[in-house]
């Protein structure tokens, strides 16, 4: 195969394209600007989806020299991420007219970022992976900014991207002590450098130390402990829509990257990092866990939930298997629509200037807008675990897949987390439902953010009633390298 | 008809999407909707009847089909019904039409109302059907979601803290059965080489000897599974959810709850924990025996000192569901066949004891007992409807508590004489609780002024409880209807555990007895009397 294969790199290319095209012709459309980019940039992450689909299935490393991979593990997750934006596109054009926000720069800023996320997780060079990781964090800064006259959002803004340069920061200097040892960033040539070694101990120790500091440069990205401190006040202060695209997108690339750096770079039978990521998944469930249960604002909440989610998503990769990498993969899927969902409605309810956040600003909603209360509580549930939706499937083969490996303790630890988490998740349905209702006024609901609402409510049971077809594709996309 | 049971598991849920069609506004349509796709359910489980084959102790009437997979993981779709679940899924499709019947004083959220109590059976027929684990543990939970909501909207003032007390009790017990459903995947799949979640399949594993789990395995599985199942009864120190979800619970919520909720608790013991882990169910009997019948006690002491009605049957749903406990962990077929009967018993007859106490409770808005008096003055028809249902509940020859109660004292005094005689204890304390009740309540004279305007109970009303009374006294006059198809059943499901246990001399004769005594077919309550006497 040419080695300056386009269509490898051709979603991104799409959405590049995209991108450059809303913010050149956005002035040119007046009014019509509004609708025209976001239909520009469905179109745009719709197209990226199809050449993803299109793209050659024969999994090929080493493109345009050793820096971009084509395989089934990267199309499924590149998939994700064009579902995604397209998702927040239809989600979010209402609240950018409710607030008034520019729609143009948001949309382009969505495809770069997505862009972004597909290069971490199609890089086959701890570069590329860098690079993709830098685009989409530049883009996130901005999204987290975005209601420039918000002290809050500032202050999100701000702080994401002091952290977001640390943990930057962090990952380069990892890479550049493998580089040191290895002599190489590609991930095979660094590979086959540690597949020399037979024991773990013999490892150079700047090498282990490199891994070490990109992991925890990932850990920042996931917000897993202990670099998670950032995430609830980021969560908070972003604008709703960009709170839920950072929940869903930069942690699942994050993950992406991290499932291809610790099994393409690290050969599989040297789990170097097993024992610290395990302390890791254990202290970030019970960090989201018990730090949601006081929460009384719903962002809040929701932030502290999705740390709670990197724990039970590191679990995945502490096991190391099959079932676990590909019970990732599937939680993925389930934990956008969840997400996004969950945003949807929190967006569409806290009402112009995001004033009505608190979790008693739903009260009497439930029997009020059953079009956002029934899916917001599909969306909880499934967080929660409860079988017939998505999540239930997710954690059904994490907790599968840590059995499997006899890590009894963790499941016990990752039950009784389950087990708090269905705690606070149930507080918002009891006020939704079974509090007296306030005199609140009925929600405005636009019929694109509704659809999104209500496709993620049914997708969440659909996928909660027959996983198969995507249960049997991630585990496809993660055969596609493990076995090799 | 080759998905009979599919169809009666998801008849109701079918009637609870098509009530979501119909507009907020039209109320009687809802119900009327609602009670229609309840007693189609029932229709279709009556068909069952038909087609079962109560000499077979297998599972009839069976579905397979894959559900869904990953890698090696399987799981399947797969339903079966056996003489110990059929009559449990006729309880559920005959108590949910009353339930509704009952459920016409629901005047906020019709519609929602209606679709949850369907949700809610279907989950329940589900757990009762279910073969695969996996399976099980969906309904286990699915059917949470509705009773939640049942109790924490509809409920009275205390209805949230039930609601979430309810919930996250269950999901507590149920988060380490799913563990232990896992556990039991691997530790069979790497025993017997395939890797499974199919019930039969590993219960013919370990009859075949290709699976042996070793004894502190099983004690984990056991105490994993009998967590879940001991909260849902409720054992002893598990109870404490109940007594606040049936009080706080709407008349119907506390219907299905007592009737056929707790059942799935005793179910299960009897379903996956003795079969599956004969070993351990001896080994941790005097346990279970013990709380059960701390059970039985405890719970008829408060019951003697209630003064809110709805909370005298909550509490004396523990003292019963002890009963059927103690049955179970009798080891003998008298027990065993005592324990199913009393979960039916239990159903019919506290099933009909919270709809009589919501009928008063629309009628005076108070459910203290201090409250009434007399009231068989102004209310005949209801006060010797109350009466037969008080009757059946403490166990008056000639009525279906009966029946339950001496087979399980029979099996009880066959195991260990102290456990009869602490159980028989209780049985008088039951009948003290529920005379002095119905005496405060009923008799006397009609000395309170609220009191003399109460009317009796209309045709609706009366449509709901004749059909109780009716099955009460059947059941308790002609048990062999209801022994005889459960019989082959209960023997197979006992069949490992009276293996493992080694009989010392006493217990031996009556281990025997069964096979004399009881052969398959023969009604057993005729055939015990003698041997109490």
């Amino acid at each position: 195969m040419n080695e300056l294969f386009i269509p490898a790199i051709l979603p991104e290319i799409v959405l590049c394209a995209a991108g450059v095209l809303i913010m050149v012709a956005e002035p040119f459309l007046g009014r019509h600007g509004r609708a025209a980019g976001a239909v520009l940039a469905v179109a745009g992450l719709a197209g990226s989806a199809a050449a993803v689909l299109l793209a050659p299935r024969v999994p090929v490393d080493a493109l345009f020299h050793g820096m971009v991979t084509l395989d089934p593990f990267g199309a499924y997750c590149r998939l994700l991420f064009a579902a995604i934006g397209i998702l927040m596109v239809l989600g979010s054009a209402a609240y950018l007219r409710r607030e008034a926000l520019p729609h143009g720069e948001f949309y382009t800023l969505l495809l770069f970022a997505t862009a972004g996320m597909n290069f971490m997780v199609t890089g086959a060079d701890l570069v590329m992976t860098f690079v993709g990781l830098e685009i989409l964090s530049i883009a996130t800064y901005v999204l987290a900014g975005f209601r420039r006259r918000d002290p809050r959002s500032n202050e999100s803004g701000m702080k994401y991207f002091f952290m977001g340069a640390f943990s930057s920061a962090i990952l380069l200097y990892g890479i550049a002590l493998i580089y040191g040892a290895a002599g190489s960033t590609n991930y095979g040539a660094v590979l086959r450098f540690m597949s020399a070694f037979t024991h773990v101990a013999d490892l150079p120790l700047l090498l282990a130390l490199g891994i070490g500091l990109v992991v925890a440069g990932f850990s920042f990205k996931v917000a897993a402990a202990p670099f998670h401190v950032w995430t609830p006040d980021v969560y908070e202060g972003a604008p709703t829509p960009v709170t839920a695209f950072m929940s869903v997108g930069p942690k699942a690339a994050g993950f992406a990257a991290l499932i291809r750096i610790l099994f393409q770079l690290v050969p599989p039978d040297q789990p170097v990092w097993t024992q610290l990521l395990l302390v890791s998944a254990v202290l970030t469930m019970l960090v989201g866990n018990l730090g949601a249960i006081p929460q009384r604002n719903i962002k809040r909440l929701l932030a502290y939930s999705s740390i709670a989610h990197a724990g039970y998503l590191l679990i995945g990769l502490v096991t190391a298997s099959v079932t676990g990498l590909a019970a990732m993969l599937f939680y993925f899927a389930a934990y956008l629509l969840m997400n996004i969902g969950a945003f949807a409605v929190v967006a569409l309810v806290s009402g112009p200037g995001e004033t009505r956040v608190a979790i008693d600003d739903y009260r009497g909603l439930g029997f009020r807008q059953p079009i956002l209360s029934f899916p917001l509580t599909v969306c909880l549930v499934s967080l929660a675990g409860i079988p017939a939706t998505a999540g239930f499937i997710g954690k059904f083969f994490l907790f599968s897949a840590a059995m499997e490996r006899e890590l009894y303790t963790l499941v016990i630890i990752a039950i009784l987390n389950s087990l708090v988490s269905v705690y606070y998740y149930l507080r918002v349905v009891v006020v939704m439902f079974m509090q007296e209702p306030g005199e609140a006024a009925s929600v405005e609901i636009p019929a694109a953010a509704g659809v999104v609402i209500v496709t993620c409510g049914l997708l969440i049971i659909a996928l909660g009633l027959f996983p198969s077809p995507l249960l049997q594709a991630s585990s496809d996309a993660i055969l596609s390298f493990l076995g090799r | 008809m080759e998905h009979l049971l599919s169809i009666v598991v998801f008849l109701p849920m079918l009637g609870a999407v098509g009530l979501a069609f119909i507009p907020r506004a039209r109320v009687g349509a809802h119900r009327a909707v609602a009670l229609a796709a309840a007693l189609a359910g029932f229709a279709a489980s009556l068909l069952l009847l038909t087609r079962f084959q109560s000499a077979s102790p297998d599972f009839q009437l069976e579905e397979f089909h894959r559900w869904f997979a990953m890698g090696g993981f399987q799981v399947n779709y797969h339903l079966g019904l056996d003489g110990i679940s059929l009559f449990l899924v006729l309880l559920t499709t005959f108590i949910t039409p009353v339930a509704i019947l009952g459920s016409w004083s629901v005047t906020k959220h019709v519609r929602e109302y209606m679709i949850f109590m369907l949700v809610l059976e279907s989950g329940i027929l589900g757990v009762f059907l279910s073969l695969d684990l996996v399976l099980f543990y969906l309904f286990w939970e699915v059917m949470l979601i509705p009773m939640y909501f049942l109790i924490g909207v509809w409920g009275s003032k205390n209805r949230i803290y039930a609601a979430v007390k309810f919930f996250l009790y269950t999901m507590f017990g149920s988060l380490f059965m799913l563990v232990a459903v896992i556990a039991l995947y691997y530790w069979h799949g790497q025993a017997a080489g395939a890797f499974t979640f199919d019930y039969p399949q590993i219960l013919a594993a370990m009859e075949a000897g290709r699976f042996a789990l070793p004894l502190d395995r099983q004690i984990l599985l056991f105490l994993a599974f009998g967590v879940a199942f001991a909260i849902k009864v409720p054992l002893f120190p598990f109870h404490t959810w109940l007594p606040d979800a049936h009080t706080e619970a709407p008349t119907a919520g506390s219907v299905v709850l007592a009737a056929v909720l707790l059942k799935m608790g005793t179910y299960g013991f009897l379903r996956f924990c003795l079969p599956l882990f004969p070993e351990a169910s001896v080994t941790l009997a005097p346990w279970v025996c013990s709380l059960a019948l701390v059970g039985i006690i405890y719970g008829a002491l408060v019951c003697m000192v209630q003064p809110d009605l709805k909370r005298l049957v909550a509490y004396s749903s523990v003292s019963h569901l002890g009963f059927v406990m103690l049955g179970l962990f009798a080891f003998n077929i008298y027990g065993v066949q005592g324990a199913t009967y009393q979960m039916l018993n239990h159903g019919l007859s506290t099933g009909a004891l919270f709809l009589l106490v919501g009928m008063i409770y629309d009628r005076r808005h108070t459910r203290l007992i201090a409250e009434f008096g007399g009231l068989a003055h102004r209310m005949p028809v209801f006060a010797a409807l109350f009466m037969i249902v008080t009757l059946s509940s403490i166990g008056l020859p000639g009525l279906n508590g009966f029946v339950g109660e001496i087979l399980i004292l029979q099996g009880a005094f066959a195991g260990n004489a102290t456990y009869g005689i602490l159980a028989a204890t209780g049985l008088i304390l039951s009948a003290v609780y529920m005379l002095t009740m119905y005496q405060r309540v009923f008799l006397g004279p009609l000395n309170r002024d609220e009191n003399r305007a109460l009317a009796d109970l209309n045709l609706r009303e009366k449509l709901i409880l004749i059909p109780i009374v009716i099955l009460i006294v059947w059941m308790g006059m002609h048990s062999s209807t209801f022994l005889r198809p459960m019989d082959a059943s209960l023997q197979k499901a006992l069949a490992r555990v009276q293996q493992v246990r080694q009989p010392p001399p006493v217990i031996h004769e009556v281990d025997r007895l069964p096979a004399g005594g009881v052969g398959p077919g023969t009604p057993a309550p005729q055939a015990a009397a003698p041997t109490i006497r």
